[in-house]
């Protein structure tokens, strides 16, 4: 593939942000930041990528409209969680095939909890008829669900699931983006208010209003530094809702995105995968390779906690929070800058190869869009 | 209360909730609305209600007779006192406005 990421960016994180901070202006922020990071001026972009939640009634062509930009390439994303890499792998696509030179893909929401309500209460029409009126109040007891199955199968216990929050959260502390950045305790987290057991507070992603932006070439300029992209696989729907959601598509999709890509788990240097919840980031990072002897508990323990592996930098979205649909890019905005050496005092040393990937779309009873992408760092 | 309907398959009798277009196994349109009664409950939460003093919402993820997994709420006596100490009990289903409940016991 050709297609090399110069610049990444994000409109800052907040809890509440005031009333002038719409979802477009969020969201043209992280646009602006990403260009200004690339060192590309507005009227070079010929191509944009749109995913938002709450953008309605806008669309794309309204931002590309407001932002005065010129287009011969156009996409809107649906795919929350997935619509990252799901962007990604159709605009390296254009750039190949000559349709876009300059391609800047982005994604945020605003919300406030009436807007959040909305938002997950019509999801789709599976949600709105058969999960809303139960009422479910959001996806959390779907996820309790998925991980007692899970914890079931693996035998792992609330200690065990407590090391992903807590190893993100001391990755947050030295990102200034970061919204949740305070030390965090196993007896915080064991003792947090209860959302849906197993789950409690530090389970469950906490929702917040941003907006994350990339910009897409077809090579790193003279100077620049870039992140390749080398493979890209996407799973929807593998299961038609009929799984057990813990035996998920990645299982399939990770050693076939390294075969494409030429490489192997063990040439990853870091790794941010969606952390909507602790049990779907393990499940992530052991069926894309990272847990080596299949050593879940020891994975957790050792390597997230004792070892500080680098899996989810920037503290994921379990710490630095999630912007709707903005977290189906916030991995791979975080990933571009520590292949750029852009993450400051979290920076991984020498990091050369990174893994990102998405994960989404609660169909009815867990996520339906899998995809997952390996990038290189280049030097312009 | 309304009978929970699933979509089954004339053609290879697969059964899949919530109802769909096509036979997510064999690919047929020629599906027909059947009532799913009974199942036995895989895992249970208690969901915290938004508002403060509300009793806690009781959800289960149900494994009907029929074969689909349905997401329903636990209705009667004392639920809130045996989640998740439901798992594995057996559980009669209907429908309100759409969302499957459930009741324990035949």
């Amino acid at each position: 593939m050709g297609a090399v990421i110069t610049g990444a960016a994000e409109a800052r994180y907040e809890r509440h942000p005031p009333p002038e901070r719409t979802t477009e202006r969020l969201i043209v922020a992280a646009v602006l930041a990403a260009l200004e990071d690339a060192g590309v001026p507005p009227g070079r972009v010929d191509g944009l990528g749109v995913a938002s939640f709450t953008l309605a009634p806008d669309h794309a062509v309204d931002l590309a409209v407001k932002m005065g930009l010129k287009l011969s390439w156009l996409m809107e994303d649906t795919n929350g969680g997935a619509s990252g890499l799901n962007m990604l792998q159709h605009a390296a696509r254009a750039i190949e095939a000559g349709d876009a030179e300059t391609i800047v893909l982005c994604a945020g929401d605003r919300f406030d909890t009436e807007t959040l309500h909305r938002v997950s209460d019509s999801y789709n029409v599976f949600t709105r008829d058969h999960l809303a009126p139960l009422p479910l109040y959001g996806p959390n007891a779907l996820f309790a669900f998925v991980t007692r199955r899970h914890a079931r199968e693996h035998g792992l216990e609330r200690e065990d699931y407590a090391c992903i929050p807590l190893a993100q959260r001391r990755w947050a502390a030295a990102n200034p983006g970061a919204v949740y950045r305070g030390p965090l305790t196993l007896a915080d987290y064991l003792s947090a208010p209860v959302v849906a057991p197993p789950l409690r507070r530090f389970d469950c992603v906490p929702v917040v209003s941003g907006a994350d932006a990339v910009v897409l070439t077809g090579g790193a300029p003279a100077g620049r530094r870039g992140a390749a992209l080398l493979g890209l696989r996407t799973a929807i729907n593998p299961d038609s809702q009929e799984g057990d959601g813990i035996a998920t598509a990645f299982r399939e999709l990770g050693p076939e995105l390294f075969v494409t890509s030429g490489l192997r788990p063990e040439d990853v240097d870091c790794a941010c995968v969606y952390d909507d919840y602790p049990v779907m980031a393990l499940i992530q990072a052991a069926d894309l390779g990272l847990v080596e002897d299949g050593d879940l508990r020891r994975f957790l323990h050792r390597r997230l906690l004792e070892e500080r592996w680098p899996l989810n930098t920037s503290g994921g979205m379990l710490s630095a929070g999630q912007a709707g649909a903005a977290g189906g890019l916030h991995g791979l905005v975080e990933a571009v800058r520590q292949l750029r050496g852009q993450a400051g005092e979290r920076q991984v040393a020498g990091a050369e190869v990174a893994l990102v990937s998405g994960y989404g779309m609660v169909a009815y009873r867990h996520g339906a869009c899998h995809n997952a992408a390996l990038l290189s760092r280049v030097a312009g | 209360m309304t009978d929970l309907l699933v979509s089954s398959c004339r053609a290879c009798g697969h059964a899949s909730f919530p109802p769909r277009s096509l036979c997510p196994r064999c690919g047929s349109p020629d599906l027909r609305a059947k009532a799913a009664t009974a199942g036995t409950v895989e895992e249970a939460t208690l969901r915290a209600p938004l508002a403060p003093g509300s009793p806690p919402i009781p959800l289960i993820s149900v494994r009907t007779d029929l074969g689909p997994v349905v997401i329903a709420r636990l209705v009667g006596a004392e639920e809130r006192d045996r989640v998740p100490a439901v798992e594995g009990a057996r559980v009669s289903l209907s429908a309100k406005q759409g969302a499957p409940v459930a009741r324990l016991g035949p």
